[in-house]
């Protein structure tokens, strides 16, 4: 008989991905709901697994089994230290010992696996997109602008890469041996101190060799020659600016600030990973507003009334300075409370009339407040953005109360439904 | 005399190594001790593919299923998390038998699997005779290969979902694919041959009625018989042959399902003896290496240090109990079966009839290795010794009562009163509810099917099951009670 021995380590040792993408798509939406649990502790930016808990029908295997509460069984047990025949053992509450040979079928409830990081954002983010994204062409034929592009041996005197060619030209004269000039002086120094006629002359036969060396190999020869090459590149079609504003007021308390935190990181995690070309600006604001950036952004701490106007004169402000172009598409997420000051509602409308056709899109997220649903009152600032958004139709808004809504409302906003199901959600 | 080098020395194997100490194993096992295995091909796998293969059953090929996506998470959290080791091995049931070593164990823990699988497990998979009967190693891969392909191509003609949500009902009912009471005809290669061609017919027959737009499929009138000849506890054989409303490709899959559950059958029947066989296998191999000079001291103390965890019973009492550890159990009970054949006293006279004092302790050995599963080998062979060494004890569960009640313990009284219970312990049906199809009406072909209580016990939460039995039968279904005829379950394919 024989034995043969195979390596097999080389072997594709991902077979089971596949299996687990489809567990993983059959959870999706379990692994959604719950991935504030996995991401709120930790932040968006831990880079580690995630343990996540899904329950109900999609994971369940059910089998027909026993039940352990009815009936009667023996156990056979190990270990028997001091019972002798007779002996009673009250039953542990919560369900009798493990029995012996085979496991008890699994129990239809939660299921928990870890995700990677990766993982995660990759199955929050699925699909979503920046709506109403607009590329921008300029007469059928896309702007372009200089890139550089590495380098090449031919191009104008301007573009003349000094160092490179330098560097080429010294390597190409060691590679065909040219001597060096302080070589031959110091030959000829030799030569002149020398007494002896002989060695005199078979210096100078050194030095003749050498010279014709020189001249034979040039010092700067056309093929060192490298100029900076530049390639005429298409601008980015599709350049867009994402104005993050936060309420850091009074009034926003930690519940508050930890969701709009969640829902921000989410948001520049979205932004940074799906989309090469986004900037995005930091507004924060109380009675007063400033552009800021990410650090003091989520690290702000919360003083003062509320006058929300502010913010938008300031996103404003930064917009008309810095993104003006019509290249830019523009979009706008507000995080806020809800809370505003009573006379401020006309200013907010007034700003926002202005900015909002330019906008592709203004997603505003409300924290609702703990109050028992019968106190529940439309905040001030709801009801000025619900009138806005009766003439605006990309205004969306959404309503969120505890972790668990964060990811869904996120998806909602930017899933390429968010404009029209928020239009349904307010004609309800 | 010359001297005997070791075969390796330190920790790191080698190819050259693992060659050389499979040649000595072998020379212990087929020489020696008699042994009689299918040719062995050894495979190393890195961890990852250890776990990968844990998923898919053990298999080196199967069907995808978001099931085995769903127990690889599982097994890649604990393993991650390191609430457990993997398996130093795995050994599959073919023809030839492939064991599966992995890359990160020491040259010593290569050694003692290679004892371990390659000739304890593969022993026992060739001459116990369950396996003869109910597996052929030398058609599995091939049949896996079929059934990969075979689940692929109808998620490519009727879509993904559709023929997962199918195979989950079949899952469901993966214990009821067996003919417990009779002997299965094998999966020889002339009748793969035939059903392939039958398989061809069937996918030509799709093919056909796709072609002719019908709508959906009709009720074959005039096919199987509306009744039953005999009460049918293979349920999965029911469905397949008889389910009124199902398409040629879906009772192929129910096939498949039933054709696994056939062949993991035996391992479940036989774990005790399968990995006690194994057992024994490493701790005799293992020793003769070293007795032949072949193995350091240092290595032999490494393998006695491991055979010792594998072996671990911890008490019932202890936070790591979970249940009877089939290693030692099987492991003890042949052990005491080669003592009782050579040095046998009065106890082991009365108690292990035909073994003791047969002065032939591997014939012994091989007899209950061929003969029996694990309820009647605990029957016929879990001797005092051993329940004295395990202090084994009987505990009487009623569900109502507040208490466990101690009914036996490790002494003269107790003894064959645990030996009964621990063997019935072991039968199929003290951890499977017996459900048998007693009926199909002959008009609505609606599906009757018995539950028969086993001591008292009732069904947990058995909708959801019992939706997915529905979904199989495609007519409806109830399930009563076999002795008070009360109806339990009804409903129909939704």
């Amino acid at each position: 008989m024989s034995s043969v021995i195979i390596d097999r380590r080389h072997n594709p040792k991902d077979r089971n991905l596949v299996n687990r993408r489809r567990f993983i798509e059959r959870v999706r939406d379990g692994v959604r709901k719950s991935s504030h649990r996995a991401l709120g502790d930790k932040g968006l930016t831990d880079k580690g697994d995630s343990d996540i808990t899904v329950s109900g029908g999609g994971v369940a295997e059910p089998r027909f089994s026993h039940d352990p509460l009815t009936g009667e069984r023996d156990l056979i047990l190990p270990g028997n230290k001091k019972f002798s025949v007779g002996d009673r053992i009250e039953k542990p509450l919560g369900g009798g010992g493990g029995g012996s040979g085979s496991q008890p079928g699994e129990p239809d409830g939660d299921f928990s696996f870890a995700v990677s990081h990766d993982e995660l954002i990759d199955i929050i983010l699925e699909d979503l997109e920046l709506p109403k994204m607009v590329r921008r062409t300029e007469g059928g034929v896309e702007a372009s602008e200089p890139r550089r592009a590495g380098f090449s041996s031919s191009g104008p005197p301007s573009a003349l890469d000094v160092e490179r060619t330098i560097s080429r030209a010294l390597a190409r004269r060691i590679a065909l041996r040219a001597p060096k000039l302080n070589r031959i002086a110091e030959l000829e120094r030799e030569r002149d101190a020398c007494p002896d006629e002989e060695c005199r002359g078979r210096i100078d036969r050194e030095i003749a060799r050498h010279r014709a060396m020189a001249a034979a190999v040039a010092f700067l020869d056309p093929v060192d020659l490298r100029y900076r090459r530049f390639e005429r590149q298409p601008r980015p079609s599709a350049r867009a600016v994402m104005v993050c504003i936060i309420d850091v007021s009074a009034s926003m308390g930690d519940r508050e600030r930890r969701l709009a935190k969640q829902f921000f990181h989410l948001l520049s995690i979205f932004l940074h990973r799906k989309y090469r070309e986004v900037d995005i600006v930091f507004v924060r604001h109380h009675h007063e507003a400033e552009e800021c950036d990410e650090e003091t952004f989520f690290a702000s701490g919360s003083t003062g009334s509320t006058v929300v106007s502010t913010a938008y004169r300031a996103a404003e402000k930064v917009v008309r300075d810095r993104y003006a172009s019509e290249d830019w598409n523009l979009y706008f997420a507000q995080v806020s409370d809800g809370d505003n000051m009573g006379s401020d509602g006309l200013a907010c409308m007034e700003v926002l009339n202005r900015f909002l056709p330019r906008t592709r899109f203004f997603a505003y997220v409300e924290v609702l407040r703990e109050t028992p649903s019968h106190m529940a009152r439309t905040t001030d600032l709801w009801s000025v953005l619900e009138r806005v958004a009766r003439q605006h139709s990309n205004l969306a808004m959404r309503h969120v109360m505890d972790d668990d809504d964060v990811v869904p409302a996120f998806r909602s906003l930017f899933d390429g439904t968010g404009v029209e199901t928020e239009h349904r959600g307010r004609q309800q | 005399m010359s001297d005997v080098e070791p075969l390796w020395t330190g920790g790191e194997w080698s190819f050259p190594d693992i060659e050389r100490v499979y040649d000595e194993i072998e020379r212990i096992g087929l020489g020696e001790m008699g042994l009689s295995c299918y040719p062995n091909q050894i495979e190393i796998i890195s961890s990852e593919q250890m776990l990968d293969a844990y998923a898919s059953i053990g298999m080196p090929v199967f069907y995808n299923h978001w099931s085995f996506g769903k127990h690889f998470s599982r097994e890649w959290d604990k393993y991650k998390k390191g609430h457990s080791g993997l398996a130093y091995e795995l050994v599959i049931n073919s023809d030839p038998c492939i064991n599966y070593l992995m890359d990160g164990n020491t040259m010593t823990t290569q050694c003692m699997v290679l004892a371990h699988a390659a000739m304890g497990h593969n022993h026992f998979f060739k001459n116990n005779y369950l396996f003869q009967e109910w597996t052929d190693a030398a058609s599995i891969v091939d049949y896996l290969v079929f059934a990969r392909d075979y689940v692929a191509e109808q998620e490519r003609l009727h879509g993904r979902v559709t023929v997962e949500r199918f195979l989950d009902s079949c899952h469901v009912l993966r214990e009821y694919g067996i003919d417990r009471a009779r002997r299965p005809p094998k999966l020889s290669a002339a009748k793969e041959r035939d059903r392939r061609r039958e398989r061809e017919a069937h996918n030509v027959r799709q093919v056909s009625e796709l072609d002719r737009i019908v709508p959906a499929p009709e009720p074959q009138q005039d096919g199987p018989r509306p009744f039953l000849p005999a009460p049918e506890e293979n349920l999965l054989y029911l469905i397949e042959k008889h389910a009124p409303d199902l398409e040629p490709w879906q009772r192929e899959l129910v096939r498949i399902t039933r054709r696994m559950a056939q062949y993991f059958y035996p391992q479940g029947q036989t774990k005790v003896m399968n990995e006690g066989c194994a057992s024994w296998a490493h701790y005799t191999i293992m020793n003769r290496l070293h007795e032949k000079g072949l193995t350091t001291a240092g290595a032999h103390m490494d393998f006695l240090a491991l055979h010792a965890n594998v072996l671990f019973q911890p008490d019932f009492d202890d936070p790591r109990y979970y249940g009877i550890n089939p290693y030692a159990l099987g492991y003890a009970v042949f052990r005491d079966i080669e003592r009782a054949a050579l040095d046998p006293d009065d106890e082991d006279r009365r108690w292990l009839p035909g073994v003791a004092g047969s002065r032939d302790p591997l014939g012994a050995i091989k007899e209950a290795v061929a003969n029996f599963r694990d309820e009647s080998f605990l029957r016929q062979y879990l001797s005092p010794k051993v329940m004295r060494r395990f202090r084994l004890f009987r505990l009487h569960d009623r569900a109502d009562a507040p208490a466990y009640e101690v009914t036996a313990i490790h002494n003269e009284r107790g003894y064959a009163d645990i030996r009964e219970s621990f063997a019935d312990d072991y039968e199929w049906h003290a951890h499977h509810p017996m459900l048998t199809a007693v009926a199909v009406d002959r008009t609505s072909r609606a599906l009757t099917v018995e539950y028969r209580p086993h001591r008292g016990r009732g069904l947990r939460e058995p909708k959801a099951a019992f939706q997915h039995l529905c979904t199989l039968w495609t007519r409806p279904v109830i399930v009563r009670h076999a002795v008070t005829g009360q109806v339990l379950l009804s409903g129909e394919r939704s």
